[in-house]
């Protein structure tokens, strides 16, 4: 979280503490009492700390009210009602989602209306069913004239009659009789993809396969979440085992057997309840906490990943020694950097890298470990994100849901205490900059991709910044959208001249908007450089891989005694500029660029020979992938003619056009 | 639109069969026999039920003890909502801030959902009894001042304030997971355009908790109708004089204590066309739910 000051967090604690103090004192007041004689809970100061009397009155109130065989009753029946329920509402839902029939609708319609009336509602009918539960076929069959026919027929009177009353049937069905269950199954199964039915489709999986296989397995979040909603539920029921129930003593169920522990509530005038005894057993019968973490899990786990990337300008920024842990782990080592003022900085590098968290440390949003940021001469390791002067676009966008586009885009702003007319003037000014004029009433989840990003970038610029941070920002567009936003991007860093960080995954977008890039890999800044000096002298073998497409041939070998490089299975070349590091026995890595392997002819002075594997046509040139002396390589060739697979050709690399890097720390060892 | 389909009717059918049966044996049939009761009534000395047409009802509907309880219900209701939901919402925004130590705080908040309504209902006739209870000192100061065995105004107190306790919880769950579910980028973009965390609360949050809010609004009100129960039950017994009479209560008493089933049926479908236009707001506007995407 952002803003960590000591008072905020201190009343945050308050307010919680006082709020915990409340929904806790009940319990603790019935535990204090639960632990006491019954002349000390009966005096008139109530008592708030705990006595030694907890273990007398709890067996004492186990004892009066028989606790034991209730317990086991009322286990049996909350486990019936989970299995039920979780079983009922798993084929019932399934049927619903996954069925296409005649009176689909009706039959969904039916169960849903179920959920409108709560069994307290129907209280007064549905005890009547239960104490004579058959009657409704009774009626049915005599209404259909069936009971006649049979009669007639066979002589035989049919008469069903089946009692519910003081048996688990009677309390666990019509608790089951609710579609709860089948409405978060259904939600669930709704979200199966119809590709995942297909496919089981076509690998001949029958309708009960994929929901044993598939569904129930993909469920399981749901089946616990539901569980355990029931046996709390069932755990805690009082109406309807009070009235179904008049066998206590055989079908007992706990909440029920509570109120035996204090007289009517109405009588209190007369005798002396027992509280001691009554709290014992209210804290007998509770359900401990920890039983409803699932349900919460379940609850949240629909937190939608959070993106969490900033970008800021600045006049100048300097980052200093700046490392980050989390618990143990260490993401960031030791990052130094400067950034000048107008610059346009491109941190590029592969997902996981720390590039988001740096600019992330730069806007505020996350804390440092060690280190210093200091931003236009200013360390602002201590300063607010608001306090920084960065203005940042999300990968996201960010955008207000609520709020109109011309809302979001004043709403900074508005913050900051600017007078409506002089807000709407700016915030007109800037809609117009970046074409968002005729949009300024819509709500964000009225624009297309590219609107909203608009929106984003507005919102940043219209806070005339030091710095704008951008993260990822055009990773959510299409393809089209984003080689025209870029230019906008580009088009928008020369109008304004604001120190920009831009952090992405994409070398493209990397290449063609830096001024500067900056290459990182696992916490650490490989490179810093024009694009073209990063392209052209890659400074570690991380980067020569990772920047270039198709990436640089990288062959690993060592060096001979005549230096010569050998690699492979015997391959040998020459590699001219390394007069001076050609140490005997040396490993390296050489390597080269696609397009500085030629294809030639065998009496070429350095030819090297190779087998064709197979040949990637490009349309205006093609790479040819080919082998030598087992090594792979790929060649940009402009020559035509097929190339069928075993050719054999011979390959030339280009002298200067070589990368010499460590085996041992991945480093360049060569300049040229 | 789901274009993928099992297509062998009858697994459907047969998978679709329990749940049916079940349903229409505990919840059509009764529903029915609601009516029919709600329509007719029974002969003192046997000989089935006459039809008497609305007379249950004028006689429900002119019961000065039915208004009193339709208005004690209503009051329970509201208070309960307001309180508990004010009170979930506080506490969801802070434990959001997620400081050291929240997961304690949020296990420890929603512990009061697990608990039984008759166990809640009997700790707190405990807490507020007049002779050891908390306000026990009012009555040495002055003697009488606090009974809510027999002052109608501090019984209803008792079963509200009890009733609120219960519900933070499951608010609570709910304010957390939608406080939870606004995207950090959101709150992080408000904290770059200069906004301090009670004004995040109030431009971004609030809003964004609306459909939460409303949501919650209907759900506690219609429990408040139909979970009441226990407590009533194990904390006044619908008294004194019939103060926290509430309409489940009454149904009950007056059907399983009184006898009076066509007049509990009355009462009964009444209750289930409130409940049922309740819940039925609230499905419409869950169906057309503002979502911002």
């Amino acid at each position: 979280m952002i803003e960590r000051t000591p008072i905020l967090n201190i009343s945050t604690h308050v307010i919680l503490a006082v709020g915990l103090l409340l929904i806790l004192f009940p319990i603790w007041i019935a535990f204090v009492a639960a632990t006491h004689d019954l002349a000390a809970v009966n005096s008139a100061p109530v008592e708030l700390w705990p006595g030694d009397q907890l273990w007398i009155n709890l067996t004492t109130a186990w004892e009066l009210s028989d606790f034991g065989p209730k317990f086991v009753n009322t286990l049996i029946v909350a486990i019936g009602v989970v299995i039920g329920k979780v079983t009922l509402a798993c084929i019932t839902a399934f049927s619903l989602v996954f069925f296409n029939y005649r009176g689909r609708m009706l039959i969904f319609w039916l169960i849903f209306i179920t959920l409108m009336l709560p069994l307290e509602v129907r209280i007064v009918p549905t005890y009547a069913v239960a104490a004579n539960a058959l009657s409704p076929f009774q009626t049915i069959l005599d209404i259909t004239g069936i009971s006649w026919l049979v009669a007639t027929l066979s002589g035989i009177q049919i008469s069903l009659e089946w009692n519910l009353l003081n048996s688990y049937t009677g309390l666990i069905l019509p608790l089951v009789a609710t579609a709860t269950g089948t409405f978060l199954y259904r939600q669930f199964f709704l979200t199966i993809p119809d590709e995942l039915v297909e496919a089981a489709q076509m690998d001949g999986a029958g309708p009960l396969r994929f929901l044993w296989d598939t569904l129930i397995p993909l469920s399981k979040t749901n089946i616990a979440a539901l569980a355990t909603i029931m046996f709390v539920y069932a755990w805690n029921q009082y109406l309807w085992p009070l009235l179904v129930i008049t066998d206590r003593a055989n079908y007992g169920m706990v909440a029920v057997q509570l109120s035996d522990l204090v007289p009517d509530a109405l009588t209190t005038g007369g005798g002396t309840p027992n509280w001691h005894y009554a709290m014992a057993g209210t804290l007998t019968v509770m359900l401990p906490p920890h039983h409803h973490r699932h349900l919460h899990a379940a609850l949240v786990c629909a937190r939608p990943d959070q993106h969490r990337q900033v970008r800021r300008t600045m006049a100048e920024i300097e980052i200093r020694k700046v490392s980050k842990t989390y618990g143990k782990t260490q993401i960031m080592q030791g990052v130094d950097l400067a950034i000048e003022k107008g610059e346009f900085v491109v941190i590029l590098g592969p997902s996981g890298c720390g590039k988001s968290t740096l600019l992330r440390m730069i806007a505020g949003l996350e804390a440092i470990t060690s280190g210093e940021i200091a931003i236009a001469g200013t360390v602002v390791n201590q300063l607010e994100p608001r306090e920084r002067g960065c203005a940042m676009v999300f990968q996201n966008y960010a955008l207000y849901p609520h709020m109109t586009v011309s809302e979001n885009i004043g709403y900074a702003l508005k913050v900051a205490g600017v007078s409506r007319s002089e807000r709407a003037e700016r915030v007109a000014v800037t809609a117009k900059s970046v074409g968002l004029t005729d949009f300024l009433d819509r709500k964000p989840g009225q624009l297309s991709g590219g609107q909203r990003q608009r929106v984003a970038m507005a919102r940043a610029i219209i806070r005339q910044p030091r710095v704008f941070l951008f993260d990822e920002p055009l990773s959510n567009l299409d393809a089209k959208l984003r080689v025209a936003m870029r230019s906008e991007i580009r088009k928008l860093h020369r109008q304004f001249g604001v120190t920009s960080i831009f952090v992405t995954h994409d070398q493209t977008e990397a290449m063609t908007l830096a001024d500067k890039l900056i290459i990182m890999n696992a916490g650490v800044i490989e490179q810093v450089g024009r694009p073209t000096d990063v392209y052209n002298h890659p400074a570690s073998r991380f980067v020569a891989d990772f920047i270039g497409s198709p990436a640089m041939n990288l062959i690993e070998g060592e060096f001979d005694a005549d230096g010569h490089f050998v690699f492979g299975r015997g391959g040998r070349m020459q590699v001219a500029q390394l007069n001076g590091v050609r140490k005997p026995g040396l490993k390296v890595v050489v390597g080269v660029r696609p397009e500085s392997v030629r294809r030639t002819h065998s009496e070429t002075v350095g030819a090297i020979p190779a087998i064709v594997d197979f040949v990637e046509e490009l349309g205006a040139n093609r790479l040819i992938h080919a082998e030598i002396q087992g090594s792979r390589i790929v060649a940009l060739d402009t020559s035509t003619g097929d190339l069928p697979t075993g050719t054999p050709v011979h390959l030339a690399l280009a002298d200067n056009a070589l990368h010499v890097f460590s085996v041992e720390d991945g480093k360049r060892i060569q300049t040229h | 639109m789901r274009r993928a389909y099992f297509k062998s009717s009858w697994v459907a059918a047969a998978l679709l069969a329990p749940q049916l049966l079940i349903i229409f044996v505990f919840f059509y049939w009764p529903s029915m026999q609601a009516l029919y009761w709600a329509f007719t009534l029974e002969q003192p000395w046997g000989g089935g039920n006459t039809w008497v047409g609305f007379d249950n009802f004028s006689k429900t509907l002119s019961d000065p003890y039915y208004w009193s309880s339709v208005q004690v219900s209503i009051v329970y209701a509201l208070a309960t909502t307001a309180l508990a939901m004010v009170m979930a919402m506080t506490l969801a925004v802070f434990v959001d801030r997620q400081l050291a130590g929240y997961k304690a705080y949020r296990v420890a908040l929603i512990w009061p959902y697990a608990i039984a309504a008759p166990a809640v209902g009997l700790a707190f006739r405990f807490v507020f009894n007049p002779n050891a209870g908390i306000l026990s000192y009012l009555n040495v100061v002055l003697p009488g001042l606090w009974d809510p065995t027999q002052i109608a105004w501090q019984s209803v107190l008792t079963i509200v304030i009890a009733g609120a306790w219960k519900h933070v919880a499951y608010s609570f769950i709910f304010f957390l997971a939608a406080l939870q579910s606004i995207p950090r980028s959101l709150i992080e973009a408000a904290a770059m355009d200069g906004a301090r965390p009670l004004r995040r609360m109030v431009d971004l949050q609030l809003p964004l908790l609306t459909p939460t809010i409303f949501f919650l609004l209907v759900i506690n009100i219609t429990d408040s109708f139909t979970d009441s129960f226990g407590i009533v039950d194990t904390l006044t017994g619908g008294g004194p004089f019939r103060a926290t009479d509430l309409m489940v209560y009454k149904i009950y008493s007056d059907g399983f204590r009184s006898f009076d089933y066509s007049g509990a049926a009355a009462q009964s479908i009444v209750l289930m066309l409130l409940v049922m236009a309740l819940t039925f707001v609230q499905f419409r506007y869950v169906e057309k739910r503002v979502h911002y995407t």
